[in-house]
């Protein structure tokens, strides 16, 4: 249906929220007035639909709409809405932070439309038809580069003032963005969008092969005043170019702010990239030790990421490593051995001291009635078992194994005794007896006994050398 | 002329590795004097004397100092607590760095590390990883207290129980940037 303007506006500025929102993603998806027609349908029931005024609901249907030239077009292929321009105007007048900033292209584009317009118009003479036309062109030029730079001022202070908040926020540790993304914006700020006014302004900029904003504002001045002496056009002109310039001042405090802040945050970036590069570091050291082994699993102080932190080389707990010192002066007073004994009190074991054993040689032979008790045994022994069956490879220990366990009150001495009693008992021409070259010992609790092992053998030895009885 | 129970204080906190501050922090979390940096400082021959007879070396920067061995070669300055206290202290900037905060997070007294802080970071897969890597048996937390805060690498403030770096800490910050 068609309806008049006027209630199509109230209707979209009653709901500006939904068309900010698309104008937000006109922003996002390139500039060219085109929003996703599934987008606004979902906001049209999720708000426009709410609205207790069912009116409202049919205004900004997208047929009205389409209707009344709101949105121009309709792509069924594409699925995309094409929204007039005028309406896109007003809804960045309306909220000046979504405001286009202009760009260097923007600027360009402005400056060269006027030189075209005022070179034309150089070739007219002063108040012909031609004249007319022309300075006509200039005028609306001029007004429009006025309208642009004031509106594009506007924005860039609430760019800014975005800036100045977010930074505030991060001072304060309340970070959504981090040091680095606040630094790139105010980076992509200054660059893209605050200097090409600045230059743009600036009287001091000069251009090759072409003229300025200024150099061109210039010419046009000239041209009244100079060639025609309409000093009362050229006078408006320098007031329509003052009005313009003036904003050089707003836009040049602008810049300051930005590159204070870029000033404040570059130390806390370096920082910010210096962690990021030692923890990158770190993660990189890491990598070999990722290999899911019991061995050469941890960090180690001697890899060389650790080399570059010298900060706190050598700290440590140098307690750990020692004892308790006596902390008293140099002189020489019992009271320090005391204290040493009392220290190592608690180390010293009460285990009886152990008793040094003495050779058997040095034991009192046994006395007669004891030699016939032990030649008794061994000749009861020998006649109850055929000790030859198998040699015997230690004359002596096969003696003492024998009395140990049959005596009740066994003495080392025995077990020399007895090894003479034993020998007194065989008959040597049937047997040999011979030394290997091994040593052994034998201990009771009173004596030890170190000797050449004796063997006993049935066979005869040729060789008479060896053949001899007696003990070491 | 030293003074005696000073640099008894000063022997404890060195010899059981603790760096030792110019600023401490009082009741309300702003700086103060730490009077053992000015005990050194005023007498700061005599205390290089006492530490090279016992064979240590004071190291001494513009806003703490600690001691080391003084014949340990420098390829063999890089103790197990060097490694610790640098890989807690990269992973505290990280996570500065991931939250959006800036350093001033750990530096300002204004700022510091909360406990809630300090439950966040324990939980990140990262940090259980270096810990486990570090050799760090009791976590983070533990880690964090006894590396750093026991060795006066970072300070808690009084008022509300958060943690700042201390002069030292800072100092190995403003290194790695360099």
């Amino acid at each position: 249906m068609k309806l008049n303007r006027d209630v199509l506006v109230n209707a979209i500025l009653r709901h500006q929220s939904v068309f900010l929102r698309i104008l937000d993603s006109i922003d996002t998806g390139g500039g060219a007035n085109e929003f996703p027609e599934s987008e606004y349908l979902r906001l049209y029931n999720q708000e426009i639909c709410r609205d207790d005024d069912e009116n409202v609901h049919n205004h900004l249907a997208i047929n009205t709409l389409l209707e009344n030239g709101v949105f121009i077009h309709n792509n069924r292929s594409s699925g995309t809405i094409t929204v007039e321009r005028v309406i896109i105007d007003l809804l960045r007048f309306i909220d000046v932070k979504r405001r286009r900033e202009l760009t260097s292209a923007d600027f360009e584009s402005m400056r060269s439309q006027l030189y075209s317009a005022v070179s034309r118009l150089d070739l007219t003479e002063f108040g012909d038809d031609d004249y007319s036309e022309n300075m006509q062109t200039v005028n609306q030029i001029i007004s429009e580069i006025h309208s642009k730079v004031r509106s594009n001022v506007d924005t860039l202070t609430a760019q800014v003032g975005t800036i100045a908040e977010r930074y505030e926020n991060l001072q304060e540790h309340q970070g959504d963005y981090n040091v680095a993304e606040l630094y790139d914006a105010i980076s992509r700020l200054y660059e893209r969008f605050v200097l090409p006014c600045l230059e743009f302004i600036s009287p001091k900029v000069t251009m090759v092969q072409t003229r300025t904003f200024s150099q061109t504002m210039d010419d046009l001045i000239h041209y009244h005043s100079k060639r025609y002496a309409q000093n009362k056009v050229a006078r408006e002109i320098g007031y329509r170019r003052t009005a313009i310039t003036s904003y050089y001042k707003d836009i040049r405090e602008l810049a300051g702010r930005l590159e204070r802040y870029a000033l404040y945050l570059d130390r806390d970036r370096q920082q910010f990239l210096a962690v990021e590069k030692a923890y990158q570091a770190l993660d990189e050291t890491l990598q070999p030790l990722r290999h899911g082994k019991r061995r050469s699993r941890l960090l180690t102080p001697t890899m060389p990421f650790f080399a570059q932190f010298q900060t706190f080389a050598g700290l440590r707990t140098f307690r750990a490593t020692y004892s308790a010192r006596l902390n008293w002066s140099a002189k020489h007073t019992p009271m320090l051995a005391r204290e040493y004994l009392r220290s190592i009190a608690d180390k010293i074991s009460d285990e009886p001291p152990v008793q040094r054993l003495k050779p058997v040689a040095a034991a009192p032979d046994p006395s007669l009635l004891r030699q016939q008790h032990i030649a008794s045994v061994l000749d009861t022994a020998l006649q109850s078992v055929d000790i030859f069956s198998d040699d015997i490879t230690d004359i002596y220990a096969y003696v003492d194994s024998f009395l140990r366990t049959t005596l009740d009150d066994f003495s080392l001495v025995d077990t020399l005794y007895g090894y003479h009693s034993f020998l007194a008992f065989i008959d040597m021409s049937e047997v040999t007896v011979a030394y290997s070259g091994g040593r052994n010992r034998l201990e009771d609790d009173k004596y030890y006994f170190d000797y050449l092992i004796p063997s006993i053998s049935a066979e005869v030895s040729n060789d008479e050398a060896h053949k001899e009885v007696g003990h070491v | 002329m030293f003074n005696q129970a000073l640099s008894v204080e000063l022997f404890k906190e060195l010899t059981n590795g603790r760096v030792i501050n110019k600023y401490k922090l009082q009741n309300n979390g702003e700086e103060t004097e730490n009077e053992l940096f000015t005990e050194v400082m005023s007498n700061l021959d005599t205390y290089r004397l006492q530490y090279r007879m016992s064979g240590y070396e004071l190291i001494e920067h513009e806003d703490y100092f600690y001691i080391r061995d003084a014949d340990v070669g420098f390829d063999d300055l890089q103790s197990d607590i060097t490694m610790k206290v640098s890989v807690l202290l990269i992973l505290l900037g990280k996570y500065v760095n991931d939250k959006g905060y800036i350093l001033s997070k750990l530096t300002s007294t204004a700022g510091g590390l909360s406990d809630a802080d300090l439950d966040e970071i324990e939980t990140l897969p990262n940090t259980i990883e270096l810990m486990e890597k570090c050799d760090f048996k009791k976590g983070f937390k533990h880690a964090f207290k006894s590396s750093l805060v026991d060795r006066n690498i970072m300070l808690q403030k009084p008022t509300d129980g958060r943690y700042v770096l201390s002069a030292a800490g800072r100092a190995f910050f403003a290194a790695l940037t360099c």
